[in-house]
């Protein structure tokens, strides 16, 4: 069990890396960093496991793959999702529905979505208006093939 | 001492012997099992559209992967093995999460419409939430017209609050 113990200890060190990574920046923005992180920590974990806890490296691999992807659905789900977002917002108090929308949208509607674009690098803007850039319309390429 | 031998070693000693680097070859049947299956469960990510037969097929693909290999299995060092199993489920789940954001997230729609010349308009994507959030049971409309949660919908608002703070989101 030492080479769970071991895997379950790197995990937990991508994680805090990550977030030490992102620094309080979206996961959108920081992505670079945090796949940084994961690298890092895999290169080190690997000697470790192979040594102590037998397992091998392509087994880590496919492990830390499923794991990133995994950390990285749920982080950004937590980080991005409407529902979530407004059942938080209802824990303070009972609102309307109009109310709710109204409140979400004034925080993180139209305004932040365009602005995370644009940080993201998949918007610019020119003259007052936005225009998709080519990383824009290649992620686009990707949805329309996987959705 | 080659891997499935290594691997089907009746005796303790036998098997821990030398250590593991050198008793294994630098890919056996189980590493190749588990890339094939986690190629299966990426053409099935692709091919597959609906979310829950999605969900079974890669299921199926991890649990007979860990069904199919387990007698090959020295389990004085099933680590790797675990490890692997793990790895696949852990695949199959973030892949899920990968599709449900690709079909719902309204910043993708945003851009897709933008790129289309379309109105930029999300106001009714986030109302759609709303009635989501009826759906799943998490809130209830009073008499009134407000929302309010339920039981189970300020379990779920007390863990997003956590996670809120564990993650450092502005809250």
């Amino acid at each position: 069990m030492t080479g769970l113990l071991l895997v379950a200890a790197a995990l937990l060190a991508a994680m805090i890396g990550s977030e030490l990574a992102l620094r309080g920046t979206k996961l959108q923005t920081g992505l670079g960093r945090v796949l940084v992180a994961w690298t890092v920590v895999w290169a080190a974990a690997l000697y470790p496991l192979l040594h102590y806890g037998a397992i091998g490296p392509i087994a880590l691999t496919l492990f830390w793959g499923g794991a990133f992807l995994s950390w990285f659905g749920v982080r950004s789900h937590v980080e991005s999702s409407i529902l979530l977002r407004m059942l938080y917002m209802l824990r303070k108090q009972p609102m309307t529905e109009a109310r709710v929308v109204e409140s979400y949208s004034a925080h993180f509607g139209h305004a932040s979505r365009i602005a995370e674009l644009l940080r993201g690098g998949m918007t610019t803007e020119s003259g007052g208006r936005q225009t998709i850039t080519t990383k824009g319309r290649a992620i686009l390429r990707i949805v329309s093939k996987l959705r | 001492m080659d891997a499935l031998t290594a691997r089907t070693a009746h005796t303790p000693v036998e098997a821990h012997a030398e250590p593991y680097r050198l008793r294994r070859a630098p890919m056996d049947s189980l590493n190749w099992l588990a890339v094939a299956a986690l190629a299966l469960i990426l053409v099935i990510f692709y091919f597959v559209r609906k979310i829950p037969a999605y969900l079974a097929l890669s299921f199926v693909v991890a649990v007979g992967y860990a069904g199919a290999t387990a007698a090959q299995v020295d389990w004085h060092l099933p680590s790797e093995w675990m490890v692997i199993v793990i790895g696949l489920l852990f695949w199959s789940f973030g892949l899920l999460i990968v599709r449900l954001m690709l079909v719902r997230s309204v910043s993708l729609r945003l851009l897709a419409r933008m790129d289309g010349g379309e109105q930029e308009n999300i106001v009714e994507d986030i109302a759609g939430r709303l009635h989501d959030m009826r759906s799943f049971r998490l809130t209830r409309v009073q008499g009134d017209g407000t929302s309010m949660l339920t039981g189970w919908g300020r379990f779920v608002g007390v863990v997003v609050a956590a996670l809120y703070s564990v993650f450092r989101i502005e809250a």
